[in-house]
């Protein structure tokens, strides 16, 4: 289910969609186990009810026919007792027996007894009456004067339903019914009752009574009780078939038209009825319809009784019941789903729209508030997801203006640092005019007034030159520091074995006089740096070993080399001089300090600090390795890793 | 005027320097040093220019000569070294005149600005007298015996 208010839930289950499910299968599951429960109840109720009453029906039905047939049987043999009855058959026995039917005696009988016969006929509701002989010649019919041509021995036509039920119930001694007779000349189906006629119990002929279907079919077609499609069939066995022996409700000239062969899978209840079973069940019939039935057999008559009704009709109710729980079930179904909806869309739309602020926050827009809607736990969510974005708000502004405040400092200290640079540079560089002043000046003193100077103002005036001479050096070094934090050359690739000779070059002067042994690692790399910066670090260390190697040893012996760490260039310069006290490692890189006094070695104590700065331009880092009087190694290293520009 | 070639030439240095003290000094080095020179000394960079160009107070060609070499310091108060540089190299009279930057900065930018001006050496200021008189032999030593000057 797709719910529109809740967009890129594409692979996972929105709430809304959880929410919809959730409420359709509480709701719905319970739900549909109770309709179906109280429909298969009802309808099997139903089911029940229809077939007891279906049942009720037929067997009334099954009363009304039996009666009827009973109630036609038993007035023959009432009449067969009558003793006018005996006395017409011995009456017309004997006038047969003289003469026929055409003599004189039998004219008189007849016209004696006629009426009397004529009469029963009418009342009972017969087709006909016969009287006929022990001999199985018919004595008299009612109808004689226009059906029958000639009195027949009807015993010689033994085929025929008359002689059948006479000789059945002469051979009983009780009253018979025949099989039902068709006539299809005359469209007409007949059943024969005979009744044996005994006088001193001794049988002298028999009474029998044409009867017709119509009394059956005026049965069969009243329909009280059957609804619509209820109906009453009556079948007897004719050879293999259940024939039908009235009219059906639906087919009007059925009368032995409609038949079943007996055994074949056809109108079952037919079946049963006529081999003389009783029961129910659903079956289908001849037009195909499904239909409840009862079935039952009238044992003297023969025949079989089917009472049935078609099933949608039997049903009805029950489905008219289904259809009202399936129509209750959509609707509530809907409700679930609408309300679910409703419900999933006040828990999801808070959520959804915290979800868009925060990503309206995440997007950088801090200004971004929730609304908070509901009264809720999602509103307390809202609420408190605002609070954090105000505390976010602050803590960033908080950031912020303290990065501006660093950035601040941060300029205000390179401004400084700048100003310091230029300051030490102007300061240096005016320095040295009054210096030079002070030099000359005084030389001149000494050149001009030598006659009247003594030794001790001759001394003064060198003393004077000496420490202008120490302070020129001083300023020199400040200056160098100075312009090496204020020049950046650009990084290049330097070959390290060449700058190393250029700078031994420089002081070969100094290795030769103080005779050093300078070792120089073959294979030093070729690297990015300053190569002016890297010079003068070379420089220094050179310097400062041949200085301090020179005076303590009769063989100075100095040592150059490297080794390639991770991410950096590791130099060393080693000496053999006379060596630094460990606490003193630190310090010695700090601007113009000495160990020693300028009249030990001479220098002003800046290079280092100028070897130190330069170092960390290059990223790279600078210690000693020195007891005292073992001499020292200086080792400093060069990132690999450097930027364009120092 | 330079003298006939092969021979020691008296020359004609204009010293531009704004420090007395200094203009003293180089004053004083250059005559220990023993050589002939007529050295003229200016006390800023517009007065140089009016030296040169024979302006102002200089119009007289007979006590204020053409220099055959400019000593020019840098740090000049309103025109200073460079602009007096600048302004002489372009103008084509004037600018055969070799110009010797002397001053007391050692730094290479100054160094190299001052070539790349049309400077024809670059002299920093000894602080040391002693050390000055030195230079001043080379000084005198480089121009007056091993170089040769245009001629006007």
């Amino acid at each position: 289910m797709k719910i529109p208010f809740i967009k890129g839930a594409k692979k996972k289950l929105s709430i809304g969609d959880k929410l919809v499910l959730s409420f359709l299968a509480i709701s719905l599951i319970p739900f549909s186990i109770a309709i179906y429960i109280s429909y298969a109840t009802s309808r099997k109720v139903l089911e029940e009810e229809v077939a007891n009453s279906l049942s009720a029906v037929a067997d009334n039905k099954n009363n009304q026919i039996k009666n009827y047939l009973d109630e036609k049987k038993m007035n023959v043999t009432r009449l067969s007792l009558m003793p006018e009855l005996t006395d017409a058959l011995e009456q017309f026995n004997s006038a047969f027996a003289k003469g026929g039917m055409d003599s004189p005696d039998y004219l008189i009988t007849d016209k004696k007894y006629s009426p009397f016969l004529t009469y029963y006929q009418r009342l009972f509701g017969y087709e006909d009456l016969f009287l006929i002989s022990s001999q199985g010649d018919i004595l008299f019919s009612v109808k004689m004067e226009t059906d029958f041509n000639s009195v027949s021995k009807i015993v010689n036509r033994n085929d025929s339903e008359l002689a059948k039920v006479f000789l059945s119930a002469k051979e009983t001694s009780k009253t018979q019914a025949s099989r039902f007779e068709n006539y299809p000349v005359e469209g007409k189906t007949f059943i024969f009752i005979a009744s044996p006629v005994l006088k001193g119990g001794e049988f002298i002929g028999a009474l029998a009574a044409q009867m017709s279907n119509q009394g059956l079919s005026d049965i069969v077609k009243n329909y009280r009780g059957l609804g619509s499609t209820g109906e009453t069939m009556l079948v007897v066995k004719i050879k293999n078939k259940a024939v039908s022996v009235t009219p059906l409700r639906f087919d009007p000239n059925a009368v032995f038209k409609h038949s079943v062969v007996l055994g074949g899978n056809k109108e079952i209840a037919l079946q049963k009825a006529v081999r003389g079973e009783e029961g129910s069940g659903i079956y289908t019939d001849y037009r195909g319809k499904r239909v409840l039935a009862q079935w039952r057999f009238i044992p003297f008559f023969n025949i079989g009784i089917v009472v049935k009704m078609d099933t949608s009709e039997v049903f009805v109710s029950a489905d008219k019941l289904r259809n009202k729980l399936l129509t209750v079930s959509l609707l509530l179904f809907l409700i679930v789903v609408f309300s679910a909806l409703v419900i999933a869309r006040s828990i999801s739309a808070p959520i959804k729209e915290l979800t868009k602020v925060s990503s309206v926050i995440t997007g950088g827009d801090l200004s971004a508030r929730a609304k908070a809607v509901s009264d809720d736990e999602v509103g307390d969510l809202a609420l408190s997801f605002n609070q954090m974005t105000d505390r976010l708000v602050q803590a960033k502004a908080n950031v912020e203006g303290e990065r501006e405040e660093l950035k601040k400092q941060k300029a205000l200290l390179e401004q400084a640092n700048q100003e310091l640079d230029r300051f030490v540079y102007t300061v240096s560089h005016d320095l040295r005019a009054p210096l030079r002043a002070i030099s000359s000046f005084s030389t001149f003193l000494e050149e001009d007034y030598k006659d009247k100077l003594d030794s001790e103002g001759k001394d003064n005036i060198s003393e004077i030159r000496k420490g202008v001479k120490r302070m020129s050096q001083l300023i020199d070094d400040l200056l160098t520091l100075s312009r090496i934090s204020r020049i950046k050359n650009p990084f290049e690739e330097v070959d390290i074995a060449e700058l190393v000779g250029s700078v031994v070059e420089r002081i070969k002067f100094d290795v030769k006089e103080h005779k050093v042994d300078l070792k120089i690692q073959p294979g030093l790399p070729a690297i990015r740096c300053d190569k002016v910066k890297l010079g003068e670090v070379f420089l220094n260390l050179l310097t400062n070993a041949i200085k301090f190697s020179s005076k303590s040893s009769m063989n100075p012996k100095v040592e150059i080399g490297w080794k390639d760490s991770a991410d950096a260039y590791e130099f060393y310069v080693k000496d053999n001089g006379i060596g630094i006290d460990p606490k003193y490692h630190k310090e010695i890189f700090g601007i113009f300090r000495r160990l020693h006094t300028s009249s030990e070695y001479e220098g002003t104590g800046a290079g280092l600090s100028i070897v130190k700065r330069i170092i960390e331009d290059h990223k790279g880092r600078i210690w000693v390795e020195s007891e005292q009087g073992k001499g020292a190694v200086f080792h400093f290293t060069i990132s690999k890793d450097l930027p364009e520009k120092s | 005027m330079p003298e006939e070639a092969g021979r020691i030439q008296t020359l004609n240095i204009l010293l531009v320097e704004d420090n007395e003290a200094d203009a003293k000094i180089t004053v004083r080095a250059f005559n220990r040093a023993e050589s002939k020179n007529n050295l003229y000394v200016v006390y800023g960079g517009q007065d140089a220019l009016d030296f040169i160009y024979h302006l102002k107070g200089y119009a007289d060609k007979e006590r204020f000569p053409s220099p055959d070499i400019i000593l020019l310091d840098i740090n000049m108060p309103k025109v200073n070294g460079f602009q007096v540089l600048e302004k002489l190299k372009s103008n084509s009279g004037y600018s055969y005149i070799p110009v010797i930057v002397l001053s007391s900065s050692k730094n290479p930018e100054d160094i190299n600005r001052s070539y790349k001006l049309g400077a024809s050496g670059y002299i920093p200021k000894a602080v040391d007298y002693e050390d000055f008189v030195e230079i001043v032999n080379v000084f005198n030593l480089y121009w007056k015996i091993v170089s040769r000057l245009p001629r006007k």
